[in-house]
């Protein structure tokens, strides 16, 4: 490589990493290397010297600092920088993971169904946006935006009435921090009786909605084959079993009072709580939705044209 | 200037022949202008980026073996519109100037009047 050509190079690396964003710079210095080398081919091939068809070459390309300049214009007028696009890119994906995750803690998904998710949704959300060159503002102030807060307020109010109703929606195992207590216990704090499901299970009867532990479930089945069993076991031993867990039978009522009297006397806050929460999930849900439908479209576009792309003129090497 | 974007335009028409990288596009228009135009090659690469970034444009590299990989572009369905749109503009531009040239009638001062007409305007502080 000659004086000119590395001279030319450096230049124009030097002031590419300064004002471009460093994929833009990337890709103008490999544009450059190949443009100075089939220039350069395409003048020794008319029989010129090395050393002239260098210097011709690096003549007609210019100043580095007037493209790397227009260059600059280009990406400053039209585009955000590709840094920007990588953090929508990860706001994308975040908003992809989010409801997901809400799913699982609200809607007692198995945690095991997470990386199944992901693994579902992050290959989606790079494979659309592979290859995006900018984010379409347009599309997103105007359409996924607004539609996203308007979705958002007709779903969320729809939790309202719930929220002054006195329907319990708090579920104990996030009250009792996951601590699980016996069936037995629970039974015994809330004296209600024991009943079985559909599926065959026992369940306790009560006002607010326990979630089945699978272990106990499985304990309470094998021990006791039939409902009679249950309640026989219960009336011989439920006054021992209230005087051996009489503590945590107390923290237990303790708790379902307080929940029951908070479902009394804040509907109001409880309603704006509803609201809050099911707003925030489901923006971030119709959000990545929205997100993910306008990278697919982009991406399908691309695709379609490409098939429309008229016949090469230029032979792969 | 009723064309300030020719570049972008002279690009697009010369990508309506097929795919072509950086280098070959500015041969392309220096051949087919028979050498009347020519493209600081330099500057070809912010005009096809912004004319990517409209969508007017696509490019793909292609990796050449032992060589840098090249970039090749080529017209969208978007592009091809634009340009049939800048062609009309054009050809109404090139009319309406053609036009009034032709109406106006050709100079018949001699030589020796123009050059005194010329020192006078100088004299005067005319460029």
């Amino acid at each position: 490589m000659g004086k000119q050509l590395d001279w030319l190079l450096i230049e124009l690396d030097r002031q590419a990493r300064s004002q471009l964003p460093p994929e833009q710079a990337r890709e103008l210095m490999l544009e450059t290397r190949a443009h100075l080398d089939s220039a350069i081919q395409a003048r020794m091939e008319l029989g010129q010297e090395p050393q002239h068809a260098e210097e011709d070459a690096v003549a007609a390309y210019g100043m580095p600092e007037v493209t790397v300049t227009q260059m600059h214009e280009v990406y400053k007028t039209t585009s955000p920088s590709p840094n920007m696009d990588r953090r929508w890119l990860a706001v994308a994906a975040l908003s992809c993971v989010a409801p997901i995750v809400y799913a699982t803690l609200d809607l007692q998904l198995s945690a095991a169904l997470v990386p199944f998710g992901l693994a579902l949704v992050i290959p989606a959300v790079l494979w659309a946006s592979w290859g995006t060159n900018r984010i379409q503002w347009r599309n997103l102030a105007l359409i996924y935006f607004p539609l996203t807060v308007v979705l958002t307020v007709m779903y969320a109010c729809l939790w309202m009435p719930l929220g002054y109703s006195r329907i319990p929606i708090y579920r104990w195992s996030s009250t009792l921090n996951e601590v699980s207590y016996r069936m037995e216990v629970v039974q015994a704090a809330i004296q209600t009786p024991i009943r079985k499901t559909e599926d065959g299970w026992y369940e306790v009867v009560q006002p607010i909605y326990w979630p089945s532990v699978w272990e106990d479930a499985q304990r309470y089945n094998s021990e006791f084959p039939t409902l009679k069993q249950a309640n026989d076991y219960w009336a011989q031993n439920g006054s021992d079993i209230r005087r051996e867990n009489h503590h945590a039978i107390g923290e237990l009522r303790k708790m379902r009072r307080d929940l029951l009297s908070s479902h009394a006397n804040r509907s109001l806050a409880r309603s704006v709580q509803l609201f809050v929460q099911v707003g925030i999930g489901t923006a971030m849900s119709f959000m990545a939705l929205l997100f993910g439908l306008n990278l697919v479209a982009w991406k399908a576009k691309r695709i379609l044209n490409q098939v429309r792309r008229p016949a090469r003129t230029v032979e792969r090497a | 200037m009723a064309f300030k974007g020719d570049l972008e335009a002279l690009v697009l028409g010369v990508l309506q022949g097929g795919s072509l990288h950086g280098y070959e596009i500015a041969k392309r228009i220096r051949e087919v202008s028979e050498t009347a135009l020519s493209v600081g090659e330099g500057q070809l690469y912010p005009a096809l980026h912004r004319l990517e970034l409209e969508e007017y444009i696509e490019s793909e590299w292609i990796p050449q073996e032992g060589k840098p990989s090249r970039k090749v572009y080529c017209l969208t369905q978007k592009g091809g519109d634009f340009l049939q749109e800048k062609q009309k503009a054009w050809e109404a531009f090139a009319k309406g100037v053609g036009s009034i040239l032709s109406s106006v009638p050709k100079p018949t001062t001699s030589k020796r009047t123009a050059l005194v007409q010329r020192v006078r305007f100088k004299a005067l502080g005319g460029r």
